[in-house]
């Protein structure tokens, strides 16, 4: 017996759940954005301090200390941690929510227990303040960048659609995890070491192009490779990222999406018995 | 009943909770059992089983207000927790019309770190408020929760009181056809437990239905048309307040070894009272008539007298703080409450004479005895008593061997509850007056409610309250 509110046969139901309780999920999101600086004396300006002082640290260790270099032609100290910054937003996203979905569900007893609400809606509550988080960061990046690469391309404007194509896989990620993390309560500690493996088999902290080619293959099946490739292309580089890619990637992601929903929604009816 | 009459119809409602030793074996019960099916093998249970509820079925009309009453883990919260849809049934159906607003337990789904205006509009969502809706319904909930300037400090830093204030002024102000109030609302103070009952009763004439859970036994009986009794997940009596609530305490107060048989006897009741005129159907208009009806069988038949007065005697209600001091000389014997007529009983009518007796059996010659009595209530505070003498000059010579009765008539000019009795006799000796033998606490007995009760506190004076209008002319 399944006692879903949706057919879970329809593709598009991860999505339904967005959008039947639009409201719900903006407050939910509203609230854990306020929420994490609540009591602190700059409150949201820290959502602005924190990724500019990220970003003064990464220059600063890699960029002097270091002095890595994105590719071989450049001298300037500053690039190579504004691509870097540009491919870590998107992990930090992934790893964030990834992170904190092991525990979404049983941080609160209430949800399951008390009241009759939609649990399925934690998961885009908690995307949607991953992307605040992330719009912060990205402004920062596109205010800063052109005095490091003297140019702001145009492509900059198709960076939501990267990461409109990264979210089926973030969400699906979330709905497994918290549903999985219910049940196995040593996954929250696993998840913190495998986001973190993810991070450093991504071409985030160097370029794709420093893996020998025969290997470089495997680098795609990280799932965030796709998509720091193309955050990183729109931001810094100015090139189109690979639509053949990207869409090979949405596809796959939004059939995991279906999946992990459909997961959730079977396993939730336990929630209850050990919540 | 025609199907749009119903508000809540649960049939044959049952649950069974899964204990698991690990959250994962939850997990492989969901998935292993149907593996092993798969490939021929038995099915493995991951887990122990326990019935909270077992095939329980009532029906409730519009605008019906119905308590339902059990001892502790006799099912009542998983009931209204599948009421209210937070759990899922094993087996049977609920029905629900329309919106049902909960309040079970202490402050019900509201998130601890939030703050209460947040918790409000959250809380409002879930019911299915639209935006606009909850905006003009925020002051409303406010004014009634009265907790000031604290609705933007989390919940966390809340009182119980203010808790259970904002999330019960939630749950009115959302319009429910069902509202569920769990024992909740005893945290609040008195002024506010009245307010909520004044609103409960406005909530009801707007023709929503009202289900209360209550360990105290008079809410019930004032503010419930119908009463659910609910013992080890099933339902045992369903009838009038007046029929259920004196059945619940008996169940209430019976040594362990007894409990099997007086539930069998309530469900035997009930089960005749049922066939004897429609106990589930009860119009507020002829509510005394209803009453009238629900005097056990055994009595109707009697006489009249009988009829009047309804004070019974119930086996289980036996005092567990008894005291006896060590006997010198005497010894108290057969202590017993009854009627005028001289039945025994330990439930009393209110207002009601009844006589308190006990025997003293005198292994010595003692002189100036004097037998007394004291009524206490259940926290110990003495009411009043007697002695049968003013002091020990006035008292008897009693020789040894004799056997004294004493007989206390008393009325029982008291609010309705328990209430505790003393026994003692004393001599004069050598050094003053003592104790030849004393029992503290040697029977209780209840007083039953009365719903056309005026006098207000624990004695009853008998003031007589009379209004008139002294207009210019």
């Amino acid at each position: 017996m399944t006692t879903s509110a949706y057919r879970l046969t329809d593709p598009r139901s991860p999505y339904l759940a967005l959008t039947r309780h639009f409201a719900l999920v903006v407050q939910m999101a509203r609230r854990d954005v306020a929420g994490r600086y609540r009591g602190s004396f700059a409150g949201l300006l820290w959502s602005f301090f924190n990724p500019l002082l990220m970003l003064a640290i990464y220059t600063f260790v890699f960029g002097v200390i270091f002095e890595s270099r994105w590719n071989a032609q450049t001298t300037n100290p500053f690039q190579y941690a504004v691509v870097l910054f540009a491919g870590l937003n998107i992990n930090t996203l992934f790893s964030e929510c990834a992170n904190r979905a092991t525990t979404l569900v049983v941080e609160n007893p209430n949800f399951v227990k008390r009241v009759v609400f939609p649990l399925e809606t934690l998961t885009w509550s908690t995307l949607g303040s991953g992307l605040f988080h992330l719009c912060v960061s990205t402004i920062v990046l596109l205010a800063i960048s052109p005095f490091v690469t003297g140019h702001l391309s145009w492509t900059a404007i198709l960076f939501p659609i990267v990461v409109i194509c990264f979210l089926p896989f973030v969400a699906g990620t979330v709905w497994l995890l918290a549903s999985l993390g219910v049940y196995l309560r040593d996954l929250k500690q696993a998840t913190g070491i495998v986001t973190m493996a993810l991070m450093f088999l991504a071409p985030i902290l160097y370029p794709a192009t420093l893996i020998p080619e025969r290997y470089r293959f495997a680098l795609y099946f990280n799932p965030l490779t796709i998509i720091a490739e193309a955050s990183q292309n729109v931001l810094i580089w100015g090139r189109l990222p690979r639509w053949d890619h990207l869409a090979v990637y949405v596809v796959i992601a939004s059939l995991f999406a279906w999946f992990a929903f459909s997961w959730f929604e079977r396993t939730r009816k336990g929630f209850a018995d050990v919540v | 009943m025609s199907s749009e009459d119903f508000s809540i119809r649960v049939e044959g409602l049952s649950k069974r909770y899964e204990i698991y030793a690990q959250p994962a074996e939850r997990l492989k019960q969901m998935i292993l059992p149907r593996l092993q099916r798969a490939l021929h093998r038995p099915a493995r249970t991951y887990f122990n089983e326990f019935w909270a509820l077992r095939g329980v079925s009532f029906d409730v009309r519009k605008g019906e207000t119905v308590g339902i009453v059990g001892r502790n883990g006799s099912g009542k919260s998983t009931l209204l927790q599948m009421i209210c849809g937070t759990l899922n049934s094993t087996l049977g159906t609920v029905a629900v019309n329309g919106r049902v607003a909960a309040l079970l337990e202490l402050g019900a789904g509201f998130n601890p770190e939030f703050t209460g205006r947040e918790n409000v509009r959250l809380s409002g969502l879930l019911y299915g408020l639209s935006e606009q809706e909850l905006n003009a319904r925020f002051g409303a909930i406010l004014d009634f929760a009265e907790i000031g300037e604290f609705i933007d400090q989390p919940v966390k830093t809340y009182s119980s009181g203010m808790y259970v204030r904002l999330a019960f002024s939630v749950a009115i102000n959302v319009s429910p056809d069902v509202l569920v109030v769990d024992e909740a609302l005893s945290v609040g103070d008195e002024a506010f437990q009245r307010k909520c009952f004044a609103r409960l009763d406005a909530i009801r004439d707007a023709g929503a239905t009202v289900l209360f859970v209550s360990h105290a036994a008079g809410t019930v009986v004032e503010l419930c048309d119908r009463a659910i009794l609910l013992d080890r997940g099933e339902m045992i009596a369903d009838g009038a307040p007046g029929f259920v609530v004196p059945r619940y305490h008996k169940l209430l107060y019976a040594p362990a070894d007894k409990a099997a048989a007086v539930r069998e006897a309530i469900r035997q009741e009930s089960i005749e009272g049922k066939i004897g005129g429609g106990v589930s159907v009860i119009d507020p208009g002829n509510r005394l008539d209803t009453l009238a009806d629900e005097v056990p069988a055994e009595v109707n038949g009697v006489e009249i007298r009988e009829v009047e007065e309804s004070a019974y005697f119930d086996e289980a209600m036996r005092p567990h703080s008894t005291v006896r001091y060590p006997s010198r000389g005497a010894s108290i014997a057969a202590p017993r409450i009854e009627t005028r007529m001289g039945r025994q009983v330990n439930v009393l009518s209110p207002g009601r004479e009844y006589v308190y007796t006990y025997d003293v059996l005198f292994q010595t010659t003692a002189v100036g005895v004097r037998l007394g009595m004291m009524i206490k209530t259940i926290t110990g505070l003495e009411l009043g008593g007697a002695a049968t003498a003013p002091n020990p000059a006035g008292g008897m010579l009693v020789s040894a061997g004799q056997r004294l009765q004493a007989r206390f008539r008393f009325r029982a000019m008291l609010a309705p509850g328990v209430y505790f009795l003393n026994a003692g006799v004393t001599a004069a000796g050598p050094e003053g007056e003592t104790y030849l033998d004393r029992i503290i606490d040697v029977l209780m007995f209840r007083v039953m409610h009365d719903t056309e009760r005026v006098a207000t506190g624990t004695v009853d004076f008998h003031v007589l309250p009379d209004l008139s209008v002294e207009g210019v002319s």
